[in-house]
């Protein structure tokens, strides 16, 4: 693997491969491929998706054979982030790989995170980031007990000036997961979005949206003129192409509220939540 | 390079979700107007400005036509009525110009509902006074 790890992919790949989330072929994170492995290994469990509905039905059912699926898909969504929480605290790419797997198969799946979570603790972003917290915290005290055991090891100043930096140009690592989060977030619903448009006919409607709004917004890419749209696609005038645009565009953002609503405690901190998490990315939480 | 992440982009989109909920109607009557004119992100900014191009608001006539009969709900529909009223105050009164082609009388009774409407913005309300007063 090459320091361009497939997050920075995700990150500015067409919007096509953002949507369905998918790796270039054999460039998957190895952490992905270990997570799977032992996945295979359990036997039981149930995975919620994403939301307190999920995770509450969790502990009310039994288990459940399709939990290898819904695993793989939680992890796919939540990765980045905790990746790029870990990855922005300086460490290593190994190491960054390293810990994420580790917070994956210790945390996630050994210790069930999502079966000892509940509503009545709120943000299920802010939980997720706190046991990452605690994870990080656990494995430094414990390898810090093994090298005391150890011989003592000096860091030269050389690297470790390299170290700080790379601390003080990095952003920080609470911040870089919460934009991580707000991407995996936005770039599940798009792909929930455009699914509901084909499912319902309005092909043409994210078509626009897609080439006029989101390309643009998400890989910087200049939007595609109206008049280009109308004519690839036979529409009457700019004006109904604009409108088309617009009802695309209120889909996704009812869905956002909706997917955003199921990481609260109540579906009406969901405003709340939206604000706390642009507090977060714009750096003023 | 770690990831490309901007958070400035993302904040962006989150804000769409935000404005929906807020005011749905309305929400979509900006991002008209901003996908018209970058500089000019709302319906306000874009038609009480006598900077705003004559073009741009002969557009935005055409796009708020179109919303007064496709519209997603009623109060869609209902803005876009309301708000194509308001393309041809802001012609009349910053550019001189008359861009409807309807009669004077069906003119000044969509400005005056506009004038008298109390869900819309003040900016537009006076705007449709002062076209009304330009008719006179």
């Amino acid at each position: 693997m090459t320091e361009d790890h497939p997050i920075s992919y995700c990150v500015t790949s067409p919007v096509s491969s953002l949507l369905t989330g998918a790796y270039p072929p054999g460039q998957e994170p190895n952490f992905m491929s270990d997570a799977r492995d032992h996945l295979n290994e359990r036997e039981s469990g149930f995975w919620p998706r994403t939301s307190w509905s999920r995770i509450e039905l969790l502990n009310q059912v039994d288990a459940d054979s399709d939990d290898k699926d819904i695993y793989e898909d939680l992890i796919q969504r939540y990765w980045p982030a905790v990746y790029a929480y870990v990855r922005s605290t300086g460490r290593s790419l190994d190491e960054s790989s390293d810990l994420t797997q580790g917070f994956i198969c210790d945390i996630i799946l050994d210790r069930q995170l999502f079966h000892v979570a509940n509503r009545q603790r709120g943000r299920f972003r802010s939980l997720l980031l706190t046991a990452l917290k605690n994870y990080i915290r656990e494995r430094y005290r414990y390898e810090a007990r093994m090298r005391r055991g150890g011989r003592a090891v000096l860091i030269p100043l050389d690297s470790a000036e390299q170290v700080t930096q790379k601390s003080r140009d990095a952003k920080q690592p609470d911040e870089v997961f919460h934009a991580e989060w707000a991407g995996s977030l936005i770039r599940h619903v798009l792909d929930m979005c455009q699914r509901a448009c084909r499912q319902d006919g309005l092909d043409t409607h994210w078509e626009i949206f897609e080439a006029r709004v989101v390309r643009p917004s998400l890989t910087g890419e200049a939007a595609v003129s109206y008049d280009t749209l109308i004519l690839r696609m036979g529409l009457p005038d700019v004006a109904q192409a604009a409108n088309m645009m617009v009802t695309a565009k209120r889909r996704f953002s009812r869905y956002l509220q909706d997917e955003i609503s199921k990481t609260v405690d109540e579906p009406t901190s969901a405003p709340g939540e939206l604000s706390a998490l642009l507090a977060a990315l714009e750096g003023r939480s | 390079m770690m990831t490309d992440t901007d958070p400035g982009s993302y904040s962006q989109i989150l804000r769409w979700a935000l404005q929906d909920s807020n005011d749905a109607a309305m929400a979509s009557a900006n991002w008209l107007a901003g996908d018209i004119d970058d500089d000019r992100p709302t319906v306000e900014e874009l038609l009480d400005d006598p900077e705003a191009p004559l073009g741009n608001i002969e557009q935005a006539k055409g796009v708020f036509k179109t919303m007064r009969i496709v519209g997603e709900t009623t109060a869609d529909r209902r803005l876009g009525a309301r708000l194509y009223a308001a393309t041809i105050a802001a012609a009349l009164v910053h550019h001189d110009t008359r861009i409807s082609s309807q009669s004077d009388a069906a003119i000044e009774r969509s400005l005056k509902a506009l004038a008298e409407d109390g869900k819309m913005p003040s900016r537009l309300k006076r705007l449709a006074s002062e076209a009304l007063g330009k008719m006179a």
